[in-house]
């Protein structure tokens, strides 16, 4: 269990200083968050998209009838 | 996917949607973060197949040849090292779809790389007329020569991440943007 938890600890350095040559923008935290989707199969340009949309953008979703709106 | 993996998949989801709006200022209120995760479940399940074939090594020679074009030969050979060691992690606790996050952060550095080139070009200069029709008239050139050197002083050239890959040109002095495309 110790070696497992120092290969995932050595991976996740290895993606994030990947991740920082990039100039992804992700933290470290994200970025896990990240790995662990892909190895459970998800589509990497699905996840790409969400970040894409949410990582810096305050309001990107169109109105929904159900929530009134904050703005004056 | 057996239910306890969705059960993961949807804990992990709810997450990721959470520290990425937590990194925004203001912090969203609670029906932006309700709106933001049934965005991003939609998302995820209209998207299921990727595009590319799931080779590491074809992924990260993509990678290399993007930081090798674009001047930054020691990033390349950084990432090259990296990549190296990342690859030979296998077994209990190494990731296993390595592919899949090499190809995440490929994509996520070319949507902020593409972010950041259609803010300048939009904040920083914007007066010009990036949609004129008229831009791929070369006469233009022709004519601003024939004007002497003035038309070439303080030109600024901006070369597009657009796919179709259009050089635009603008020659400062006389407010003209020329768009040619190079292919």
């Amino acid at each position: 269990m110790e070696e497992a938890a120092k290969t995932a600890k050595e991976s996740l350095d290895l993606a994030f200083h990947i991740s920082n040559i990039l100039g992804t923008g992700l933290d470290r935290h994200t970025l896990s968050v990240l790995i662990a989707l892909c190895d459970m199969g998800l589509n990497p340009e699905a996840l790409a998209a969400v970040v894409k949309e949410l990582q810096t953008e305050p309001c990107p979703l169109p109105p929904t009838p159900t929530v009134p709106s904050s703005v004056p | 996917m057996e239910e306890e993996d969705q059960r993961k998949v949807t804990d992990l989801v709810i997450e990721l949607v959470r520290r990425l709006l937590s990194q925004q200022n203001p912090p969203p209120s609670s029906p932006h973060f309700s709106q933001s995760l049934r965005y991003a479940f939609r998302i995820l399940s209209s998207r299921l197949t990727p595009s590319v074939s799931p080779d590491a090594d074809a992924v990260s020679e993509s990678i290399k040849r993007c930081l090798a074009t674009q001047g930054n030969s020691s990033d390349a050979l950084t990432f090259s090292d990296l990549y190296t060691k990342f690859a030979s992690k296998n077994g209990l606790g190494s990731v296993n779809n390595k592919w899949a996050v090499l190809y995440l952060l490929k994509i996520i550095s070319a949507d902020r790389k593409n972010a950041i080139n259609g803010m300048d070009s939009s904040v920083f200069l914007p007066n010009l007329g990036l949609n004129d029709d008229e831009t791929e008239n070369d006469s233009r050139v022709l004519n601003a020569k024939e004007n002497g050197d003035k038309a070439w002083k303080n030109g600024v050239l901006l070369v597009s991440k657009d796919p179709r890959i259009y050089v635009k040109f603008h020659l400062g002095s006389l407010g003209i943007w020329l768009r040619k495309r190079m292919r």
